[in-house]
């Protein structure tokens, strides 16, 4: 059994060796720090060393884009190469009432659960570092032995996660719930539509001027929702044949298509434009260019086009054709 | 086995030495049994917990146009089924008793009874099918089949069991009260009876 | 009682054999290539078998992220070399159906085919009977049979890419109604159901021999507390897999008959006819019951080896060893209390909701602990920086990273916007791709000594640790950084949607780093290859360290212990002060004044 072992010498390599894994796990965080020169630098030289697979990139994807014939849309926003790096990958700006709070949320959470980490990183670090193996130095044996102190350390660092990160969780997401998931608009100033997904498209109806759904005045379009800026939106949703997922990523709400169920949620849009609607959930094959346009217009603007829509669609009803009748009654308790 | 190896030495002191009156409760292979055993309750137990779900949210059970299920044969099967485990149990009792010639004669009523139930079953089963359900006719048609067929298949299996259990018996392999074979097909036999009751009553009778 | 010392040995000898024996274990000496390599009952050719087969399983689902990534980073470009032949009708471009298969066949082969023959199967079957100090497992027969139902449940998985109209392509999680063969038709997804129930009843198999094995082979003087974290992970996730595949087998199975005999299970009313009333939303209940438990099984034993690897090679002992026991469990019972996370956006009632968005949470609170013991063992440790301890030191990382963001996805508010995207993706690569692979990697290295006798390369097992743990930590956070900007998962072609264009750069950088990942692993297997005859020969206890299977020589022989140990000390007896000048105390060897017994 081998009881004596010399360490190893600790020599120039060795010290080479350590300071070359420092320096890649250093080298590994910088990547990821915000703004850091590392990314750009990357960048630069995935350009140089690929122009030619980037510019073919460029060139390819467009010919994928299948969407021809549909207008153009200014949407989201756009990549802006000298931005900041979290601003530019930041999601799409938040136009709802409620998308800051969650924007606030995540931002608390990855700043709180960045210090948990950065402890964590710099703990690791250390003590790969200080307690390296090397002559002179012996393990300390902590068998029943650890102090008060000792044992209570973790617990407390545990305790300090659960309170500044769990509760403030646990207490935005029942607020979040309270507040917002289901406190549904009621009223008469509400946009009522619903929704019915199908592979591959999106169905909208509003329940025209007589305010209801299934009869000869609906409106109904095909991958285009139009909603009036500051009217909260209710909205329905059933989906015809697979689940689908609503994702309109500039409200930061989302919601599932359920065949046979009905499911809801509500938003209230604060600026007028052009967004982008996707289908976030697996449908089959097209389910990756399965999207639609939310158009957001000023009350006035609204108006006129609901009511021209709604004589429009009465005058063009055809009671023959059972496809128009994919609505569902409203009711409360849906 | 190589002369180089051997148990611990009799000097240990420990676990090996015990006598038998202390020794646990269940046996090597009863342990392994008990796992599986609650493996497939965790499985059936889905099963009948999936179609409760579906059952509950109902207002009218069978829906309309669909013939409740036949209440006569199937409690019939069950008292069958039951009067199987029954003598299995009692079979188990002599066994353990070292009286083999009772395990035989209860064993084997046990495993013929467990026949007739099967065949019961059937006769269920095709009595459904008579009456035009088919298993696409709706969610009625699929929750009854299923539980039934399901369950069914599993004690043919069983059975099986229960009868190589029988044949050997019949063959004479069987002379200490020790014999594990047995008693895990009991085990099983039990089970299988008491997820027919839950089923049953859940399925014919709610 | 009889005072008769030779009718006492009789006894015990029938006790043992029905309730302990340790000797009846051991079966003959193997002969034929048959029963030595292929139809063997020892444990330890089982545990390679596994090892073998989820290497190549793992070979195949990480050449298909391989592909999916290229579909990310080079839209519409043929893939190199083999899209050729793959998809001649596209000139080597990817389609979008064929993407679908992919990334469900990457998703099903990685945790079903790869991750558990790795960490569950070959662990497990390795290590508990030369940890416990037993000849072999309980139920040897049943060892092998669990082996050859997997083997052959792979070989249906593999037989399902190709039959017509393809493999299936609705998601590892197969939700109906697209599973339903309305709307996915065709034998594929078929036959992924069966496969997948087949890998179910291996894992039982698998489940019932370790659990057995555990409580009734234990080397006399054993307790529970004297069993290596490694065990206690293994036995945890054996139990959660006891419980839990039958209710993935029962959702499968009924999604089966869905398929192919009309019932109506998952079918919903408004589109089949009237009576259907099945509900599409029963099936995420029972997917998840088992999926979420699942995640833990894959890591619960990588949790418990990690544990043990850094106390070895800190020279310490495991930091709150009980505390750790105790953590692994709670979060055993609590697994299967949050798994509505995965179903937040379907409407559940607000009841359910806040139920599992606090119960999530509070998972957190047994994981921290048994985290922060981890780096406990490492402080004040005498670090040695072996392979399975970079290994180690990366799961952490890796672990810490993943589990924080998990924090993200907890909440409801914040999943709900998360839901689906990269950041998902990236936040479950992290906590189970990552840190049970690197834990896998480590096991190998760490037992590849008592398989043959010699040892892994070490420089090219940190070559391999450096040029796999960097590209996997740059790839999953860069998900979730465009997780976060709002890309969703499942998408073939992402750049159709103007807000998501500007993330091709991120892409393509991901890209990069998947390449260099991929071939990294081609260092791994060669120097397995390589090292089986040509790796530096060693002792029976190159780790220096006390655990029962460094007492036995290496290779370990067929019968394993010539004795069975008696146990007196725990697993972590290394630098006892009581001790001086001895690095390691063994398991089996009684030394007055720290010895229990």
């Amino acid at each position: 059994m081998m009881q004596m072992k010399t360490a190893r010498r600790n020599t120039m390599k060795t010290k080479l060796i350590q300071f070359a894994i420092v320096l890649g796990m250093a080298f590994s965080l910088g990547m990821l720090a915000p703004g850091s020169g590392a990314q750009s630098a990357l960048q630069t030289v995935v350009r140089t060393a690929i122009p030619e697979a980037h510019a073919q990139t460029e060139e390819t994807y467009h010919q994928l884009d299948t969407t021809d014939g549909a207008q153009t849309h200014a949407v989201g926003k756009e990549a802006n190469p000298n931005e900041y790096f979290w601003n530019r990958y930041a999601p799409p700006h938040s136009i709802s009432t409620y998308g800051h709070r969650i924007d606030w949320l995540f931002k608390y959470t990855s700043w709180a659960a960045f210090v948990f980490f950065m402890i964590m990183v710099i703990a690791l670090g250390y003590f790969i570092i200080k307690y390296r193996e090397r002559p002179g130095h012996k393990a300390y044996y902590t068998h029943g032995k650890s102090t008060k102190s000792e044992k209570w350390a973790p617990k407390f660092l545990d305790l300090a996660v659960f309170v500044s990160l769990d509760l403030v969780l646990m207490g935005s997401s029942y607020l979040h719930t309270r507040d917002i998931m289901w406190n549904y608009p009621q009223g008469e100033d509400v946009v009522k539509v619903q929704i019915m997904p199908q592979q591959w498209a999106w169905n909208f109806r509003y329940a025209g001027k007589d305010g209801i759904f299934n009869t000869p005045d609906d409106i109904t379009t095909i991958n285009e929702l139009r909603i009036p800026k500051g009217t909260p939106v209710l909205a329905q949703i059933k989906s015809k044949d697979v689940i689908h997922g609503f994702m309109a990523p500039n409200v930061r709400s989302q919601i599932d298509a359920i065949p046979g169920l009905i499911t809801k949620f509500w938003f209230d849009a604060t600026e007028t434009g052009d967004f982008e609607i996707a289908c976030y959930h697996l449908c089959g094959t097209a389910h990756y260019k399965m999207k639609a346009f939310m158009t957001v217009m000023e009350e006035s603007d609204y108006e006129e086009w609901f009511v021209e829509s709604s004589e429009w669609a009465q005058a063009a009803y055809d009671a023959e054709d059972p496809s128009v009748k994919w609505g569902w009654n409203w009711s409360i308790n849906n | 086995m190589p002369a180089e190896v051997s148990s611990a030495s009799a000097s240990s002191g420990v676990r090996m030495q015990q006598h038998p009156s202390e020794r646990a409760k269940l046996t090597n292979s009863q342990l392994g049994m008990l796992v599986a055993i609650a493996s497939f309750t965790m499985l059936f137990g889905t099963m009948l917990l999936s179609y409760l779900l579906i059952r509950a949210r109902q207002n009218v059970w069978p829906p309309i146009g669909v013939e409740p299920l036949d209440k006569q044969i199937t409690t019939l099967s069950t008292i069958v089924l039951l009067g199987s485990s029954i003598f299995v149990h009692h079979a188990i009792k002599a066994l353990r008793n070292s009286n083999f010639a009772q395990f035989k004669k209860y064993w084997s009523i046990g495993t013929w009874s467990g026949l007739v139930f099967l065949a019961m079953q059937s006769v269920f089963v095709m009595q459904m099918w008579q009456q035009g359900l088919r298993v696409e006719s709706g969610i009625f048609a699929s929750i009854s089949y299923t539980l039934v067929v399901f369950h069914a298949l599993h004690v043919i299996v069983a059975w099986g069991w229960m009868l190589a259990v029988h044949l050997k018996s019949l063959a004479g392999a069987y002379k200490t009260p020790t014999v594990q074979n047995p008693v895990l097909a009991s085990w099983m036999w039990h089970f299988l009876d008491v997820v027919w009751v839950l089923t049953c009553v859940l399925l014919v009778w709610y | 009682m009889s005072d008769n010392n030779q009718d006492q040995t009789t006894e015990v000898k029938a006790y043992n054999k029905l309730y302990s024996n340790h000797d009846d274990h051991l079966h003959p000496e193997p002969t034929s290539i048959w029963t030595k390599y292929i139809f063997s009952f020892d444990h330890k050719v089982i545990a390679k078998q596994f090892l073998v087969y989820g290497l190549c399983w793992g070979f195949l689902g990480a050449l298909m992220s391989v592909m999916i990534r290229w579909c990310l980073a080079q839209p519409g470009v043929p893939f190199p070399i083999i899209g050729q032949f793959l998809f001649p009708h596209t000139g080597g471009v990817i389609p979008p159906d064929w993407y679908s298969s992919l990334f469900t066949m990457h998703g099903t082969i990685m945790i079903f085919f790869a991750l558990t023959p790795l960490i569950i199967g070959f662990l497990g079957n390795y290590a508990i009977p030369l940890m416990i100090g037993a000849r072999d497992m309980l139920f040897p027969w049943l060892n092998m049979a669990s082996f050859w139902v997997f083997f052959a449940s792979g070989l249906i998985m593999l037989y399902s890419i190709f039959v017509p109209m393809g493999p299936s392509s609705v998601g590892w999680t197969s939700y109906p109604t697209l599973a339903h063969s309305q709307w996915t038709p065709g034998p594929g997804h078929s036959l992924w159901l069966v496969a997948l129930f087949l890998a179910g009843v291996s894992s039982l198999m698998g489940a019932i021999n370790y659990i057995s094995t555990i409580i009734r082979l234990r080397a006399p003087g054993m307790r529970w507390r004297d069993l290596p974290l490694t065990l206690w992970g293994i036995f945890l996730t054996s139990i959660l897999n006891a419980l839990f595949l039958p209710v993935l087998a029962a959702g499968l199975l009924l999604l089966l008959i869905d398929r192919e005999f009309g019932t109506t299970f998952f079918l919903a009313a408004s589109i089949s006819e009237a009576g259907t009333q099945g509900d599409p939303i029963l099936y995420q209940h029972l997917f998840w019951i088992f999926g979420h438990p699942e995640v833990y099984i894959v890591i619960l034993p990588a949790w418990g080896l990690v544990s043990d690897l850094l106390s070895f090679f800190a020279r310490k002992p495991a930091f709150g060893y009980r505390a750790t026991a105790i953590s692994m469990s709670a979060i055993s019972v609590l697994s299967a209390l949050v798994y509505g996370h995965h179903m937040f956006t379907t409407g559940l009632s607000p009841l359910l909701t806040a139920a599992f968005t606090t119960l999530t949470l509070l998972i957190s609170i047994p994981s921290g602990i048994f985290f922060l013991n981890w780096l406990g063992t490492l402080w004040r440790g005498s670090i040695r920086f072996t392979n399975p301890m970079l290994f180690s030191l990366g799961m952490v990382f890796t672990f810490g990273l993943g589990g924080l963001t998990g924090l993200h996805l907890a909440a409801v508010s914040t999943n709900i916007m998360l839901h689906n995207t990269y950041f998902v993706v990236g936040h479950f690569h992290l906590t189970m791709a990552a840190s049970s692979l690197l834990a896998s990697y480590a096991a190998v290295y760490f037992y590849f000594p008592k398989m043959y006798g010699r040892m892994m390369n070490k420089r090219l097992g940190q070559a391999h640790f450096w040029l796999s743990f960097v590209p996997i930590v740059y790839i999953f956070v860069t998900m979730m950084i465009v997780g976060y900007a709002g890309m969703h998962r499942r998408t073939y072609n992402p750049y159709e949607y103007n807000y998501l264009q500007h993330l091709l750069a991120l892409n393509q950088y991901i890209g990069v780093a998947v390449a260099i990942a991929f071939f990294a692993q081609f260092i791994f297997v060669f120097n397995y290859w390589r090292s089986r005859h040509h790796g530096v020969k060693c002792g029976s206890n190159p780790w220096e360290i006390g655990t029962l299977e460094w007492t036995i020589p290496s290779p370990a022989p067929y019968y394993n212990f010539k004795e069975i140990p008696v146990v007196h000390n725990g697993p972590h007896e290394l630098s006892n002060p009581k001790t001086p000048g001895r690095l390691f105390i063994p398991q089996d060897e009684y030394v007055e004044g720290v010895s229990h017994s």
